[in-house]
């Protein structure tokens, strides 16, 4: 699509596999040779029905568990050989947000510090002004640092995740089915939000969910999942107008639709 | 559905309370047989009290019912006994609720589970009542019925766990089925499948059903009517047909527009500021007037009406016309 391809990925996955032995002993080949590049303010979309391995990719994206092989390439350094701090700084450039914002936010701790914390794990000062730079970015007020997650409802819990993921001033976003646990008239804010931050910040993002009406709203690119692979891949309106392969024509054909 | 004939189930003014909380409010709707009617809201709305309260099984205390009638083959369910309404639920009222696993037991086969109910509320002996069991997993899709008998929830998948519950459900031929959620947990194509065998159920058997979901496209695509839920209170109810094409409460409206597929792909979406009150934080008036893109000076202090016209009721002041 005019000059996308030629443009230098901000990141470049490659034979990506994963494979989980499950308590019986069984191996269970969750990601089977994923490719995907990611253009620098693109939103990827990543969709596919549960258990297809889309949590596992992304979360080997981000390194948070070991792929067994593949490269990933993060502004064309190799972020798959890298260890110690040399992985510390890289990660700073990719943050992780996640479906249930509750169970990733420390209970115990209040939101200022829960999202000040990956400036004080990084040793950099000014987290008070950041802190109150990011509440105001996803529309908290000055206030919610003094309180407790608990104190908050899943769609103000979301925009915390937010905050935190952003702390670090990421390149890339991946988003783990942030808006699924949501109902529409907080999702729609969600959405709203993550494509302000996009246009303001010029975020790249991965934007992971089972939700295909959600995702051909966001997405620049899509990829559609089936058992551990990508079998469709290209512009969200095309997949969504013509789509090319018949899992991905079941799926469209499935969404309950308001007549 | 013919509307002379007279409602298997009408709920008459149910409020229904957590001590001194209200949860819900003069909710008023009836089923005509046969008739698929969907209730949607947003979660903490009281859908699935509701669906509770009908089939007593609200966790009472601390729930409880404060007013109103639940009336079904006669009888004020609201006011029956444990015992005699023991009978009513999981025979003449089936139940299918969101998360299979949870109702299913996990220690006794897919076949005793199915054939439980009969053995209760029809007294059939156990071997009948296994081959009858068989003959409602063949109804609900799964395949090598007799075989399924013998296995166990956990080692079904989701979708097949969903048609369990349905065969357990519509084993006793209920006249009504309560569905809360039933297809949420489920993925799109599976959902597809499991909202086709409850429109053939219906079809087959001429079962009502009361069916829970906070997905306007499910309740579009296989109601016939649905009424919206805001805050504990029916807020506007119709054909599924006008209901979402022309809604004329606000908060439908909202509801309706907010949906990604209804907006071109990357625009602003028309988001619904805020969010619904709790309950006990409701003011005097309507419950959605700090969210309200129209609200006159008097939503805010006084509850509007729920009127009803032939086709359609709705409560508000300043509906769109
Ligand atoms: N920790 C684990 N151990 C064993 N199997 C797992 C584990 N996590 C995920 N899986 C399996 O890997 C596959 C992919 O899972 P996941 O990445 O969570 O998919 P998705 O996010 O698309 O639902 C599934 O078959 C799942 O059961
Ligand atoms: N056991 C309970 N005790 C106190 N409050 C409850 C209980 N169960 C539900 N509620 C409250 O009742 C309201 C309606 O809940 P529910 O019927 O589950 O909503 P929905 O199904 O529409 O999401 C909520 O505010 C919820 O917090
Ligand atoms: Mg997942
Ligand atoms: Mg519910």
């Amino acid at each position: 699509m005019n000059g996308e391809q030629k443009a230098k990925p901000l990141l470049a996955v490659a034979g990506l596999r994963k494979r989980y032995t499950d308590k019986s002993g069984r191996r269970v080949e969750a990601v089977k040779g994923v490719d995907l590049a990611l253009a620098p303010g693109e939103v990827l979309g990543i969709v596919g029905e549960s258990g297809c391995g889309k949590t596992t990719l992304g979360r080997c994206i981000m390194r948070l568990m070991e792929p067994d092989s593949g490269t990933i390439l993060l502004d064309g350094e190799d972020f798959t050989a890298k260890s110690g701090t040399a992985l510390k700084t890289a990660r700073r450039a990719m943050q992780m947000v996640f479906q249930d914002p509750f169970g990733s936010l420390n209970p115990r701790h209040k939101v200022g510090a829960i999202i000040g914390e990956p400036l004080v794990v990084h040793g950099i000062g000014g987290v008070e002004a950041r802190v109150a730079e990011l509440l105001d970015l996803v529309g908290l007020p000055a206030s919610a640092r003094a309180r407790y997650p608990h104190e908050f409802s899943g769609g103000q819990r979301q925009r915390i995740a937010i905050a935190r993921a952003l702390a670090l001033k990421p390149k890339l976003i991946i988003a783990d089915e942030p808006v699924s646990a949501l109902d529409v008239s907080i999702q729609s804010q969600i959405i709203n939000l993550i494509a302000d931050l996009k246009a303001t910040l010029g975020l790249s993002m991965i934007f992971i969910s089972h939700d295909l009406s959600v995702i051909r709203h966001v997405s620049n690119r899509v990829a559609v999942m089936k058992g551990g692979e990508i079998v469709e891949t290209g512009a969200a309106e095309a997949i969504f107008r013509a789509p090319a392969h018949d899992y991905t024509r079941s799926l469209i054909a499935a969404i309950p639709m308001l007549r | 559905m013919n509307a002379t004939s007279s409602p298997v189930l009408t709920v008459e003014n149910l409020s229904l309370a957590a001590g001194d909380l209200v949860l819900t409010e003069d909710v008023t709707f009836s089923i005509a047989p046969g008739e698929m009617l969907g209730l949607v809201g947003e979660s903490g709305c009281g859908k699935s009290v509701t669906a509770l309260s009908i089939l007593r099984l609200l966790p009472e205390p601390p729930l409880r019912i404060a007013a109103g009638r639940i009336l079904f083959g006669g009888r004020d369910l609201a006011a029956l006994s444990p015992g005699a309404m023991g009978r009513v639920r999981g025979g003449e009222i089936g139940m299918i609720f969101q998360e299979p696993m949870t109702s299913l037991n996990p220690v006794f086969t897919i076949g005793d589970q199915i054939a439980e109910p009969l053995i209760i509320h029809r007294g059939m002996k156990r071997a009948a009542a296994l081959t009858r069991a068989a003959e409602l997993l063949d109804l609900v899709g799964i395949a090598e019925p007799r075989a399924a008998l013998a296995r166990y929830p956990h080692q079904l998948s989701g979708g097949q766990r969903q048609r369990a519950m349905i065969a357990i459900a519509i084993a006793c031929t209920p006249k009504l089925l309560i569905a809360d959620e039933p297809t949420t947990a489920l993925d799109v194509t599976v959902q597809a499948q499991v909202l086709g065998l409850i429109a053939k159920l219906r079809r087959e058997l001429g079962l009502a059903c009361l069916l829970i979901t906070h997905d306007l496209g499910v309740v579009s695509q296989v109601c016939d009517r649905a009424m919206v839920m805001y805050a504990g209170r029916i807020i506007e109810e119709g054909p599924v047909k006008t209901l979402f094409s022309s809604p004329r409460h606000r908060y439908t409206r909202a509801l309706v527009d907010t949906i990604p597929a209804r907006n071109l792909p990357g625009a602003r979406l028309p988001a619904i500021p805020g969010q619904v009150p709790a309950p006990g934080a409701r003011g005097k008036g309507c419950a959605f007037v700090e969210r309200c893109n129209a609200p006159l000076q008097r939503c805010a202090t006084s509850m509007p009406p729920f009127a009803r016209d032939p086709i359609r009721a709705l409560a508000c002041w300043n509906p769109v016309q």
